[in-house]
Parts: C-alpha cells; sequence; structure tokens
C-alpha cells in the first residue's frame, strides 16, 4: 500500500493496517509523537482502530522538549 | 487610552488595530516561551490574554524568561500579568494557576480564536495538539529552541492549515542542551510573529 507520509510518498506493507503499526514500523518514538490522518489529528487513544488505507496522507509530528 | 496605544498608532492602520485588539488569545505556559510571547503580543497591541501555568519564578529562570529578580517567588501568571500591564494598561488578562493535563486541558481556552503551545515537555505538547488541532482555532506551537548552535535554524512550518510548528523540531532540551534566551527568545518571538501575519492577512 502507498501511503504520502509527511509529504513524501512511502510503500507500506499490507499488515501495516493501523497508525500504532506504522509508528512502531517506522521506529517512532510514541508517547511524544502526534498523527494526522487525511487532515485531521488522531489522538493516540485512536491509533489501534485507525485502519490505513491506499492513497491515505499521513502528517506524523515528533516533538521535542523545552518551553 | 494609554500612553501605549497612542504609540502603537505610529505603525498600524486604525483597522488593523481593531483586528489585533479583538483577537483573544490563550497561553498554555508562561516559561521561557510563553512569558516572551505574551510581551511580544502585547507590544504589537494585542490586548485580550487567557495565561495558565502553575510554577513559580525561580533564579535558574532569569537567564530567559521574561522576570526580573523581584518576581522571584511569585506565580509565573501573576509576574507575567504585572509584566504585560507595565507594557500596556489597558489590558484584559485572565491568569490561572493550574498545571495542564489530560483532564483539564480540554475545559480551557474556550472562547480563544488562537492558542500558544509554550510547554516544557514533549509529551504535554502532543496533548495540545491532539486537543486543540481539530478546533477552528489557530494553534501555535513551539518545538526545538535548546543549545547555543545555529546550525538547524529556528523556522516556521505549517503542519497543518490551523497549525503552525516553531522551531528546529530537533533540538530537544531532555537531551542535555541548555535553554538559553538568544534561541528560546528567537522562538517565542517567532511564534508571536505567526499570530500577528495571520490577523493581518
Amino acid at each position: 500500500m502507498r501511503l504520502t507520509i509527511n509529504g513524501e510518498q512511502k510503500d507500506i506493507s499490507e499488515g501495516v493496517n493501523n497508525i500504532d503499526k506504522l509508528l512502531d514500523s517506522l521506529s517512532i518514538k510514541k508517547q511524544s509523537t502526534a498523527a494526522e490522518l487525511n487532515g485531521k489529528i488522531i489522538g493516540q487513544k485512536e491509533w489501534n482502530s485507525a485502519a490505513l488505507k491506499d492513497g491515505d496522507r499521513l502528517e506524523i509530528i515528533t516533538f521535542v522538549g523545552g518551553g | 487610552m494609554s500612553a501605549f496605544e497612542e504609540g502603537i498608532k505610529k505603525y498600524f492602520s486604525d483597522e488593523q488595530l481593531v483586528k489585533i485588539r479583538r483577537t483573544k488569545i490563550g497561553i498554555a505556559g508562561c516559561g521561557g516561551l510563553g512569558s516572551n510571547i505574551s510581551a511580544a503580543l502585547v507590544r504589537c497591541g494585542f490586548a485580550d490574554f487567557e495565561i495558565i501555568d502553575h510554577d513559580v519564578v525561580e533564579a535558574s529562570n532569569l537567564n530567559r524568561q521574561n522576570y526580573f529578580l523581584d518576581d522571584i517567588g511569585m506565580s509565573k501568571t501573576e509576574a507575567t500579568a504585572k509584566r504585560l500591564i507595565s507594557i500596556n494598561p489597558d489590558l484584559s488578562i485572565s491568569a490561572k494557576k493550574l498545571f495542564l493535563d489530560q483532564n483539564n486541558i480540554a475545559a480551557q481556552f474556550k472562547d480563544r480564536d488562537i492558542v500558544f503551545e509554550a510547554l516544557d515537555s514533549a509529551e504535554a505538547k502532543k496533548l495540545f495538539l491532539e486537543t486543540f488541532g481539530n478546533t477552528k482555532k489557530l494553534v501555535i506551537m513551539g518545538s526545538g529552541m535548546s543549545g547555543i548552535s545555529n546550525e538547524k535554524p529556528i523556522a516556521v512550518r505549517t503542519a497543518r492549515e490551523n497549525v503552525y510548528i516553531v522551531g528546529d523540531e530537533e533540538s530537544d532540551i531532555s537531551s542535555g542542551l541548555p535553554p538559553l534566551a538568544p534561541r528560546v527568545i528567537a522562538c517565542a518571538a517567532m511564534m508571536a510573529g505567526v499570530a500577528l501575519e495571520k490577523v493581518l492577512s
């Protein structure tokens, strides 16, 4: 399946079918990351149920501390 | 009308000042970012604020935060309100001493047009975006402004239509980089600049 992640097209294996699995597969630090799927911010509680399909657009935002 | 409001007329038209003054600002956190964002916004003519922080001013804050020796020990919201009013007394400021967490954050900033994320931890920044990202508010966030190196510049990124992230998105305070005045204040000033640009566009 082909996704657009932060503006770049990426081929992702079919088993990676939700946001939670996608972040695992990309080794992204989940506790400091927010995700947007097709224009909507998806809270972490919904990452397991947020199914991914071919053509989806994702924005993955990993924050760093300091303020 | 205060002397400040007379003075600022030199730089903005009446129409622009109306737009600026009627904008309702919310700021989560009054540390290095929040104390400096709020001062920059007041200097741009913004006049309606809700500020939230749980902390008190400590000596170690004075290296970058917009506080002074006689503020030490005072709550940051109270000290910020005092400093902002000393620039322009014609302000509406609601100051709330509160530690924002997942149980109380959604109830905040209900009537605010623009909300600033000026919190310490990456986890709190994430919570802020998950809470306000899908609203119609303009969300302005800071991520990556620690250390002394300018190799990675502080930049403004549009993460989605209403969400702007300011910083280098890499320099992490938890990796040991100290928070210092030049980059923290630069980041805060650019965050205020995003608000001004959007309000006047």
